[in-house]
């Protein structure tokens, strides 16, 4: 994949309406996934990191949090030597490409980096990119009970090509502490190879209450028998998500009004 | 070579006000707890995110590359302010008597530039490998630490 320089139109494409709404129809919740889609898949990115002579590769799913274009992602999707850069995704109710050739990149920085509860966040690196992200996009993850709603949004298997919009639901099956204390909320889904830093909303009130971090995996995070690619044993349908809790803090530390 | 002399007050001092607070806990255990070499590679790394504790969990990302790599360039940052005459610490060293969070800032902005990062991003990991560099003396880092290239 190739990337291009930074066009007029994508600043009208990085859109994200979060007004909390309530329904009392009997389907409401695919009224309400209809709506999360619509409002939120404009602002979930592709991440990818440059690899020279042009070309790049998929890193992983983030998602806008800032009107001056900041974005939060997954750490274990960066490497802070890496060049790193987003791009939106096509717009999800269309039949668009499966895989992209060129990619309109936007130059991104490092600015905050939490890797022990895997968050980082992303600013511009020439100048803020202006965009439309309401203040109250963020809910309240500690409050969320389990068996709530979420739905997800990223990219999984772009990095196979896979270059459209996903968005997923689920519930919230539970909720611990990582290893190294991180609060976690457990979600019944199988999340794939590129969901990592996607945006986890909360289907009631369509705001995002977490990050995607990655899945339960029975033969633990070390090595295990891979074909191509292809880990074995790493199968589950139980997947991790850091609350947002961690992601606000990053953009308190840089000085965003949240 | 330049002449800095850290004390704990010093750095305690610095790293509750100035290294970013998720990354405080565990600079601050490389400060008070943290003794052989092995722990503050463990401790840097785990702040560049060059190793996590996943546990059980499979990390649903791109793939690594470089790994332990950016741990080992600031390293050599450090190395080059600390154990060189180098050029681009010239002026920072001709002052005498360089507080520890001078020091930090100067490699720390340094490694920002080159690999266009925030400050804070890098800080608290530049903290860490000058924390052994007080524990151990400067003599000791410098041989133990001197880059393959140089």
């Amino acid at each position: 994949m190739a990337s291009g320089n930074q066009q007029p139109w994508l600043r009208t494409v990085l859109v994200v309406d979060c007004q909390p709404y309530t329904t009392s129809t009997n389907n409401w919740r695919i009224i309400m996934l209809r709506r999360i889609a619509t409002q939120h898949a404009g602002g979930t990115l592709m991440v990818f990191r440059h690899n020279g002579d042009d070309g790049v590769e998929f890193l992983g799913s983030g998602f806008l949090c800032h009107r001056k274009g900041a974005v939060l992602t997954s750490a274990h999707n960066l490497n802070p030597m890496d060049k790193i850069a987003v791009t939106p995704g096509q717009p999800i109710n269309e039949f668009s490409r499966r895989t992209l050739d060129r990619v309109h990149s936007i130059e991104m920085q490092i600015s905050q980096f939490d890797p022990v509860n895997d968050v980082a966040l992303l600013r511009p690196k020439q100048a803020d990119l202006p965009c439309n992200v309401p203040s109250n996009i963020f809910g309240n993850t500690e409050d969320l009970p389990v068996g709530a709603s979420v739905a997800y949004i990223g990219f999984p298997y772009a990095s196979k090509g896979l270059h459209t919009t996903k968005i997923s639901q689920s519930i919230i099956c539970g909720k611990s502490l990582s290893e190294s204390g991180t609060r976690q909320l457990h979600i019944d889904a199988n999340v794939h190879e590129g969901n990592s830093g996607g945006p986890v909303i909360d289907v009631s009130s369509g705001q995002i209450v977490g990050i995607v971090s990655g899945r339960f995996s029975p033969t633990g995070s070390g090595g295990s028998i891979m074909i191509g690619d292809f880990a074995l044993g790493t199968e589950s349908t139980i997947s991790f998500v850091s609350t947002i809790s961690y992601g606000i803090a990053l953009m308190k530390a840089e000085g965003l009004d949240v | 070579m330049s002449d800095e002399a850290f004390s704990a007050d010093d750095i305690a001092e610095y790293v509750s006000t100035n290294v970013p607070e998720m990354h405080r806990e565990l600079v601050l255990k490389a400060l008070h707890s943290s003794e052989s070499p092995a722990d503050f590679d463990e401790i840097g790394l785990t702040l560049t995110g060059e190793r996590t504790n996943a546990g059980f969990v499979f990390r649903t990302g791109g793939k690594q590359t470089g790994t332990g790599k950016f741990w080992q360039a600031i390293k050599d940052e450090v190395y080059s302010f600390i154990c060189t005459e180098s050029q681009e610490y010239r002026e920072i060293r001709l002052k005498t008597g360089n507080g520890f969070g001078i020091v930090v800032s100067a490699i720390a902005t340094q490694l920002a530039n080159v690999f266009s990062l925030g400050v804070g991003v890098v800080t608290g990991a530049v903290a860490v490998a000058l924390i052994l560099v007080y524990k151990i003396g400067k003599n000791a880092w410098c041989n133990t630490n001197k880059p393959a290239t140089v």
